[in-house]
This record gives structure tokens, sequence and C-alpha cells, in this order.
């Protein structure tokens, strides 16, 4: 071996081996055939598919799947027929209305005219040979009068739908299911946000039902370009997720790439958005939050319209938006409707908060410890005095109140809200005054850790705050060990972590880092709405005007 | 101060004519430049001369102000605790990579900038034009010959020799260093202008920071002062990301001498290695001598005379090869 090579092997590069964490085998890991996997078609003998499905189910077990057995008199024949459905999923009203009756009586009644018609005595032609009527068809075009009704060869199809609300009409002789949209299931009305309240605006949120949620987004876009369109993921739940875009706005990639993540997600289950935007955010490692979460269906539509993507995943009030910059976190659904003097002013406050939010408590323990010279004398006699009595070292003293807030909020949160007021004053009693008394803290900590506490409800989106709640503590303990060096350390980690994300190929801090022409962007800084001409240039959509260069047309008749 | 001026402006020209003559190698840098026109050997040769530079710079910056952080802050504590968070620093950054360290920069920078204005207009009161003089130097010499040597202070170009295959688009080359050397210009002017009008001369001897010392007279007012340790944070900052640059280019050079796929892969080791060196107990005369010779005639003799005249011999030798094949 001569030296190159051995040069080069020790430093060529090895890609790093993928972890796999693999389970002991248990007996009840059932391997999965590949016949079960092979999609059945539906049998022509109702009696081998009432047994299929009965298997299927569990019947014996399963309480809630029904399947109603009846006989459909057709022309001179009487053909068995079941009726599939999961009770509670199901409009009992629409199946009586809309399936059966005209199944048993619209099918009686024109039988029954059908044999007046060839009573004696009327003249009538008979004719001799009937022809033979298409069940399939017959039943599809004349019998159930229902807008949403669909033919089905496979129980694949039927059980999701089945699954999702419909009843699946099998008829012996046919190898096929009618599945008849009766969904009828409880849910909760459309009601005020709970976590995104605002003054000025519409007052109404998104709920758990899919079909309510995209209806409320199509309520506001009126338009046929925005496009709903409809996937399943997981194995199991076969949960539906319905990714929305304006077709003439949203950039191809983006809607292509965001249809390729969901697309691709091999999972059993998905129970909500936040489980769906941990599986398809860039960076899953980075606590920071990379994609919008909102329960406002203004919110939403004021993404879409500007090219973002909107998914709506079923069970779940709360709708992502992808892609996502740091600068939407900061900002409110309020901020559109009130008057951007006002707006930038709120901005600028909830800049300041955050500041404080993640730095306040660090910042404390480094002055305190290493940089008392940038207190004022007076100051620092001050806090030397309250601090005088507590037998604890700072660091400790600051970590039994962050930690305690941390309890009281997380106790409030959890309880009822009859408790939740309770749990307020009980926390407001321990940090306001008891732990004062016992001299366990200063009268100045608890005002930083208050204020901190404050300045972390000012921030508008909950998941940034909750990646703030972490990190302060990091800072507190680097403020701790090694004053502002500490502190410069952990902000340049931060930062150099932040700087690394993205969102759907969008940089974490566009239109900052890197910077953009801030005329082609709508920036931090809110322009008035008449300058808000142009769509985000990172976004790269299809058209990248708002309005025209004179929106106020009305202001060039005036003379 | 006309000494400043006139390095600036000659520093511009410099930087023109660097960027005339990239203009012939788009996507190259020094290293790539040196194999074009000296083959393999000056390849190597120049890298090797290059990873010597950026560790040497990289540990005066690093020693000169861990000393201070030391002293200010830390005086019980070792310095290798000191330089500890440095080395953190500079693995995680290497580690997440350049275009993070960028675009970190990219967002301290302003505020360096800012904090320094803000440092020079805090202590306004304090300005003494009587310290400018003699405005015009002590005699033609001293200000243009002698003084063309504090071109030193200038030795931001040295990145422009590596920063082409880094960009994106390589017209933009001209409009990046031209913007970035005026910046760093103003840097270094608004600097030395607020230390030579508070300072006295005799302040030159002083083993702190002299931009410390500036902004421990800076008060607002009766209630706040002795804001200094709000500068130390940023300018922290800044230490941060630019010992993080100095050693992604040093591991940038090393891969492209031994073709290693992923620099990341040796952020450990060199690291380790600048974690030695700054380790290492110079007595004062030595460190001195690093700081003010070593330090001021290797950036001349390397940036501004060796690599432009590697430069221009490529350049030569391009217009040579070019016009040798035309004729066949």
């Amino acid at each position: 071996m001569n030296i190159k090579n051995l040069f080069n092997q020790l430093f060529e590069y090895k890609e790093e081996e993928e972890y796999e964490f693999i389970l002991p085998n248990s007996s009840n890991n059932l391997p999965e055939s590949k016949n079960n996997q092979a999609k059945q078609k539906i049998f022509p003998t109702l009696s081998v598919n009432i047994e299929y499905l009965k298997t299927k189910y569990n019947l014996l077990i399963n309480s809630d799947v029904k399947i109603r057995k009846f006989v459909l008199p057709i022309q001179d024949k009487k053909v068995v027929a079941a009726l599939l459905y999961i009770d509670g999923m199901v409009d009992e009203k629409t199946i009586t209305n809309s399936v059966l009756q005209p199944l048993l009586l619209k099918n009686s009644i024109t039988m029954q005219e059908q044999q007046n018609t060839n009573k004696p005595g009327r003249i009538s032609i008979r004719n001799p040979k009937q022809p033979k009527i298409n069940l399939e068809n017959f039943i599809y075009n004349g019998l159930i009068p229902h807008n949403s009704i669909s033919k089905e060869t496979e129980f694949e199809e039927v059980i999701v739908k089945v699954n999702a609300g419909f009843c699946a009409l099998f008829v012996d002789t046919i190898a096929t299911a009618f599945c008849v949209e009766t969904k009828g299931f409880e849910g909760r009305q459309v009601s005020e946000p709970i976590t995104e309240s605002i003054i000025r605006g519409p007052q109404e949120a998104f709920v758990e039902n899919i079909r309510t949620n995209t209806s409320l987004l199509r309520k506001i876009i009126n338009n046929e370009n925005l496009v709903i369109e409809e996937i399943e993921v997981g194995k199991i739940s076969k949960t539906k997720v319905a990714i929305c875009y304006i077709q003439n706005i949203a950039n191809d990639d983006l809607v292509g790439e965001v249809k390729y993540r969901i697309n691709h997600l091999n999972i059993d289950y998905l129970l909500s958005s936040g489980q769906l935007e941990q599986l398809i955010k860039d960076n899953p490692s980075n606590t920071f939050p990379q994609n919008i979460a909102t329960e406002r269906p203004d919110r939403v539509s004021s993404y879409l319209l500007n090219g973002r993507v909107a998914i709506v995943v079923n069970g779940t009030p709360f709708v992502l938006v992808v892609p996502a910059v740091f600068i939407d976190f900061l900002s409110s659904a309020e901020d559109k409707n009130l008057n951007y003097h006002f707006t930038n002013f709120l901005k600028f406050i909830r800049a300041v908060a955050l500041f404080f939010a993640i730095f306040l408590p660090g910042l404390y323990v480094a002055i305190t410890n290493y940089h008392q010279e940038l207190i004022p004398s007076e100051l620092l006699f001050a806090i030397a005095n309250a601090r005088e009595a507590i037998p604890f070292p700072v660091i400790f003293e600051i970590l039994i109140m962050e930690i305690s807030f941390e309890l009281i909020r997380e106790a409030g949160l959890r309880v009822s809200s009859s408790f939740s007021t309770t749990i307020g004053i009980i926390g407001a009693l321990i940090l306001g005054d008891a732990a004062v008394s016992a001299s366990i803290v200063s009268p100045i900590l608890i005002i930083v850790v208050a204020f901190t506490g404050i300045c972390g409800f000012a921030i508008p989106d909950f998941s940034l705050t909750s990646s703030i709640r972490i990190y302060r503590f990091f800072y507190i303990a680097l403020g701790f060990f090694a004053g502002f060096l500490g502190i410069a350390l952990g902000f340049f980690i931060h930062f150099i972590l932040l700087t690394n994300l993205s969102s759907f190929g969008v940089s974490y801090f566009a239109p900052y880092i890197p910077f953009e022409n801030l005329n082609e962007n709508n920036g931090y800084i809110m322009k008035p709405v008449w300058k808000r001409e142009r769509r985000s240039h990172f976004l790269n959509t299809k058209r990248p005007e708002t309005a025209e260069k004179i929106s106020m047309e009305w202001r060039k008749d005036v003379k | 101060m006309i000494n400043l001026i006139y390095i600036g402006v000659i520093g511009l020209i410099f930087v023109l004519c660097l960027n005339y003559l990239f203009q012939k190698f788009p996507n190259s840098d020094i290293i790539d430049i040196s194999e074009f026109l000296g083959g393999k050997f000056l390849k190597i040769i120049m890298g090797i001369i290059f990873i010597i530079f950026f560790f040497l710079v990289s540990y005066i910056t690093l020693t000169d102000f861990a000393n201070m952080i030391k002293t200010i802050y830390f005086d019980k504590s070792p310095l290798i605790f000191v330089l500890l968070y440095f080395m953190v620093g500079i693995i995680v950054a290497n580690f997440v990579g350049f275009k993070s360290i960028v675009r970190t920069i990219c967002f301290v920078v302003p505020f360096t900038l800012v904090s320094i204005i803000l440092a020079l207009l805090a202590v306004y009161n304090e300005f003494s034009l009587d310290k400018f003089s003699p405005f015009f130097g002590h005699n033609m010499q001293t200000t243009f010959l002698n003084g063309l040597l504090n071109i030193f202070s200038l030795y931001i170009v040295t990145y422009y020799y590596f920063l082409m295959p880094l960009l994106k688009d390589s017209f933009s080359f001209k409009k990046i260093t031209t913007i970035s050397y005026i910046i760093s210009w103003l840097l270094l002017f608004f600097t030395v202008v607020s230390i030579l009008t508070i300072f006295p001369i005799t302040n030159d001897t002083e083993p702190l920071n002299s931009l410390y010392l500036l902004s421990r007279r800076i008060e607002l007012g009766d209630f706040l002062k002795s804001l200094d340790a709000l500068f130390i944070l940023l300018w922290l900052i800044s230490i941060f990301c630019y010992l993080s640059v100095s050693i992604f280019m040093i591991h940038r050079i090393f891969r492209k001498l031994t073709n290693i796929t992923d620099e990341k892969m040796i952020t450990l080791s060199t690291t380790s290695i600048f974690f030695g060196l700054c380790l290492i107990p110079f007595n004062i005369a030595i460190s001195r001598f690093m700081e003010n010779t070593v330090y001021r005639y290797l950036i001349i003799g390397l940036i501004f005379i060796g690599c432009f005249t590697i430069l221009l011999l490529a350049n030569l030798k391009f217009k040579f090869k070019k016009g040798s094949s035309s004729h066949k």
C-alpha cells in the first residue's frame, strides 16, 4: 500500500451509518402477509360479502358496526341486499330518508304501479319478454336519490368510506357496492378562537371536522382557483389530510414538495396537525417552530392568498401553513386589521418581549454575578439590600422561581377554568408574597421572573413561546457559568442553529437573512395597506403583485 | 488621519485590481490559481502557508481577546476556561456549516458597526482635535512611505482570495468585495478616530483592547455608567464569528490539499490543534514580536505582495496560453 492510498483511506469521507432501533421480537407482532395486503374485490354473492366484512370488522366483538339486511323487490324478483354502516358516524335520518325509503318504498310503489297496469280490464300491451334490466345501473341511477354516491368494486375503498361515515349498500348478484355519503357524527360547532383571540376581525375558528374547516376557507376565498386536495395518511388511521392552495398563486414546486412529504409518511396513524408538523418539518430536531399552526380561517386565507400552502388535518382545529419564516411567529392575526402605525408599534413591543423572554433571567444572573458595574450604584445597593437576607445564590433563587412559574403555568393549563383561577391566586401568593416573606427569593427577582413571564405571553405564537421557555434555562446556566461570555456563546450557537433552519426551502430569517429587497417583500415592519402591492419574493409565487401600482383608484378621480 | 485615508485609497485600488485579475478565474481561489501557475507544488506550498497564516491570525486574535476577558472578568480562572468557550463556539459553527456562519455574520456586523459608532458618539464630548495634530503627519516619508506598512490593518483582503468559489454568482464578486472593503475601512476609520481623539498616544502600550477602554468612558447621564460589558457582549459574538470563519478557511484549504470529501470531519482535530496552540505559554516579548512584527509583515508579504504576484503571473500565463491556442 503506497502512502497516497494510506492517506486517502485515513481521510476518506465515510457516510454515517443510519441509526436503526429495533424492538425485540414479540409474539404479538403478527407479520402482515402479502395476500392480505392485496386488494380484495367485492364478491357477487351477498352472503360471502357479509362474511368477509364480519371478519374484517370483528363483528362478533364490535358493537357499533351495523349490517342491515333487507329484501329489494325489483321487477318480479326479490333481491337480497344489505347496508353496512357505523353507528354514531352516520345520520340515521339520512339513511332512512335517502337510502332505505327509496329502496324499499319507492321501488315497491313503482312495482305496484307496474302490476296495476297489467291487471285485466285495462288496456295494456303486455310485453311477452320483459327486457332485462341492469341492476347496478338501475339502483345507481333510479333508486337512490342522493348527490354523493359512488360505486366501488374493492373492499378497501368501501371500508375507508364506511369508516368516514358513509354507508355501503351490497346487493346480491352484483360485485359492486354503492357508497352513499351519510355522515352525521356529532362535532363541535364553529366557535370563537381560544388561543388567538383578536378584537377587530372575524371571530370564527376551525373545528375538528375537515370538511367544515375547508368550507370555512372556501367561504372567505371565493375563488375557483382554491384547490383542496385530499390525501390519506396513516396505514391504520387513514386520517384525511387536505392540502389547500391557490392554483394560480402558489409556487408549483412548493405544492409538489408538500404533497411529496405528506405522501411519503410511512406511519400507522396520524392524530393531529401537531404530529404532522413534526413529521414534515425540515429540521425536526430544532425546537423552534417551522410551520405556522393557527385556528383562524382568516389568517390561513391571508396566507393562502399570499402564495403559501395550508394543510388541514381531520380531527384537529389547528391548520398548518407552510413555509413559515421567523417573523411570522411574531405576527398576530390582528395586525392586518389595524392601522399600520399601531401595528408596527405592537410589533416593536413583541420584538422587545421576545428579547426579554429569552434573555432577561440569564442576563440578570450574568450581571449580578459578573458585571455588577453595569448596574447603577443606587440600584445595586437596593439589590444588595434585598438579597441580604436570602441564603441562596442567585442561580438557585432564579431556578426555584422559574420552575415554580412553569409549574403554575402548566397546572393552570391542565385544569378546568374554574380551578385555574384558584391556581392563579395560589401562584400569585407563592410567587409574590410567601417566597419573599420566607426569605427564599428577593423581591427584585420576582419582578424579573414576572416580567419574563409577561413577555412570554406577549408573543403571539404558542410554539415559539414554548421553545423560548426551554432556551431560557440554557441562558440562565450560561450566564451563571461565564457571564456575558456564556451568553455570547449561547447566542452565537443559538443563532447559528437558527440560521441553518429552513421551512420548505425558505430561509428561516427571510427576507432579512439572506437579505432581499424589502420593497419586494413583506418584512417585519408592516407597510400601509395601499403599499402592500407585492407578495413575498421568497415565496416565488406565480402572481408577484397583490395590487395595482395605485390601489386606491378613487383618489385619481378627485380633482 | 491622513495616513488612514491614504491607506484606505491604496487598499481600494488594490481591491479593484484584484477584481480585475480574478475575472479570468471565476470559481477559483488562490490555491487553484497557484496550481494553475506552478502546478501541485505551488498549490501545496501556498496551502500550507495559508493554513499557518490563518492559525497564526486566529491565535493572535483569540489570545489577545481571551486575555483581555480573563483580566477583566475571570481573574481567578485559568485562561483555558475562557478559551474553552471559544472552542465550543468554533466547533458547533463549523459542524453546522459555512452558510450559517455567513448568515450569522450578516446579522452581527450591523450591530457591531452601530455599537462602535454609538461608542464614538457617546464620548463625543471628550473629543479633542489637538490629539490629531500634526494633522498631516510628521513628514511625507512617515505618512506616505513608512505609513504604507499600516495597510496590514486592511487584511480583510485575505478573504477575497478565497471568496470566488463560495459565491453563487461570480459576477457579484466585485460588488461584494467593494462593499465589504468599504464597511471594513469605515469600521477601522471610526475606531482609530475615536481612539485617537480620546486617548493620549502613550496608551498604545496598554495591554487591554483600546476599544474596550473607550467603551469604559461611556456615561449616559448619572444613572448609566460603565456600559463596557454591553459592548463586550457584542464584540464577543463578533469574535466568535471571526474565529469560525478563519477555522473554516483552514478546513477549506486542507480539503483542497487532501481531497477529503467533507471538511466537517476534521473540525475537531483542527480545533484541538488551535486550542493547543493557544495554550502554549509564550513570554510577553515573543507575543509582542508576533503581534507587531510577524503578523504585520506576514500580511504585507503574503497577502499584498505574494498572492498578488501569483495572481498577476497567473493572468499573464492565462493570456499567453490563450494567445498560443488561438494562434494554433
